[in-house]
């Protein structure tokens, strides 16, 4: 009998499965990328799930019109305009994201730097026909660039240049999935995962970035499209990947991408993808572009110094790709194979 | 008749364990054969079929044709004449619940499929 009672619970075992976890998915197209919220709280229903997701679709939308230098009427935009004139009275959350863009210019010596609008709009990677500037024009362009000429008081924003432009593509997306995170929250969310244009936003109650595993992260390949690179797990966390493959153009047999070198006015040249995770969206956003800017040693040196910062850096060697991790992240990445 | 474990007992238990462990571990990949790719227009199914399939899809929206190309277990909008772009901008997409929206010319392509029983993010 206790044989076959062994046997029974081992038929058992084999037939249970895993609880199947209760998410709601909802995707939509924002800040000129897609926008996906996942909700995984099996105390929200349906409705209530899809009236949240609503809102947070409602709320990354505002951000956009705030913080969008594609329209004369946005906060950044007016702020353009009125570049070298005058200052502009903006919305609070404007100064705040301004200076926080600031404060890591400062400390990667304007290698992330919100000012580069001129050059990024002459480079215009997401026109139809795509031509490299001229030199003497992005010599002239670089004239324009320098975040300390952003004048800011508690609720305006002076430009001290005429022609100069804010270009936020390298901070707002991080600050409006960090904004819905929030939002989620404040809904009595637990659990969720923000993405809008693979900038992460993992909100998991009780969890904390690198030393929880609520949720894998995958890394697209940058050479290899429809694979990934590798993954590791976090638990809440902001997760952000700048890479040159995600906006470019090819003229000439040269790759030309869309994160550009203040300090050049051309694309960064020394790595192809850099990973960031952080305790927020925002600093991971701002980070992998500045990290991407730096290159692989001050890069690296930049995220070991840099407290609750940890990061991959993915660089061509030959024909294939060598990739370097931060301390971190040591033992909590996997390699796929290529 | 007594109660004692045989060899052949334990060597099934050993083999039956390992199945179930290995199950765990096995039914998130076997799960990601056999998806489905749906074309949607205006709300409207336009095209379903297997994304292990190779295929060329071409579907005329708002702004012109779209053209979508599934190849290699993945799907991705390769042309569109929409303003933005977003939907090329994307990439090539293969996993269930993965979805490449084009919200002016009103299309959505979904991957549909077991989705996997954990929590995942993609960046990049």
């Amino acid at each position: 009998m206790k044989k076959i009672g062994i046997l029974i619970t081992v038929v058992l075992l084999c037939s249970c499965e895993r609880p199947s976890l209760r998410r709601i998915v909802r995707q939509t197209t924002a800040m000129d990328t897609y926008l996906s919220v996942t909700v995984y709280d099996e105390n929200i229903g349906t409705e209530q799930g899809n009236a949240i997701i609503d809102s947070v679709f409602a709320e990354v939308g505002r951000i956009e019109q705030l913080m969008t230098d594609y329209a004369d009427t946005s906060d950044v935009g007016r702020v353009n305009l009125a570049a070298g004139k005058e200052s502009v009275s903006v919305s609070q959350e404007l100064v705040h994201l301004l200076t926080l863009a600031n404060h890591y210019s400062a400390s990667s010596n304007g290698s992330f730097d919100v000012t580069v609008g001129p050059i990024v709009r002459a480079w215009d990677f997401l026109g139809v026909e795509h031509e490299v500037p001229t030199r003497s024009r992005i010599r002239l362009l670089r004239r324009l660039v320098d975040y300390r000429n952003i004048v800011l008081d508690s609720a305006r924003v002076f430009l001290r240049q005429r022609g100069m432009r804010l270009d936020l593509g390298g901070i707002a997306k991080g600050y409006a999935v960090d904004r819905s995170v929030a939002l989620l929250k404040r809904f009595g969310v637990r659990r969720a995962i923000v993405d809008l244009g693979g900038n992460l936003g993992v909100w998991w109650e009780g969890t904390h970035a690198l030393d929880s595993t609520a949720a894998e992260i995958l890394i697209r390949h940058p050479r290899k499209e429809g694979t990934f690179f590798g993954s590791f797990r976090v638990g809440t966390a902001g997760i952000s990947t700048s890479g040159d493959y995600q906006r470019y153009f090819i003229k000439d047999g040269v790759r030309y991408h869309h994160i550009i070198d203040p300090a050049t006015g051309y694309p960064a040249r020394d790595v192809v993808s850099v990973t960031i995770v952080a305790e927020d969206a925002t600093a991971a956003d701002a980070l992998s572009t500045m990290v991407f800017v730096l290159g692989r040693e001050k890069g690296m040196e930049f995220i070991e110094r840099t407290p609750g910062v940890e990061g991959l850096i993915v660089w061509e060697e030959g024909d294939s790709l060598a990739y370097r991790l931060s301390s971190g992240l040591q033992g909590k990445f996997s390699r796929s194979h290529d | 008749m007594t109660n004692r474990l045989t060899t052949a007992d334990i060597v099934l238990l050993v083999v039956l364990t390992a199945f179930t462990i290995g199950s765990f571990f096995t039914r998130d990949l076997l799960a990601s054969q056999g998806f489905t790719v749906v074309v949607e227009l205006r709300n409207v199914a336009v095209y379903k079929g297997n994304l292990n399939e190779e295929r060329q899809v071409t579907v005329r929206g708002g702004f012109g044709d779209v053209r979508i190309s599934i190849h290699n277990g993945c799907v991705a909008v390769v042309h569109a004449e929409c303003p933005n772009k977003v939907c090329v901008r994307t990439g090539w997409r293969n996993l269930a619940g993965e979805s490449i929206i084009c919200v002016p010319n009103r299309l959505v392509i979904r991957i549909l499929g077991d989705m996997p029983n954990v929590v995942r993010g993609i960046t990049g």
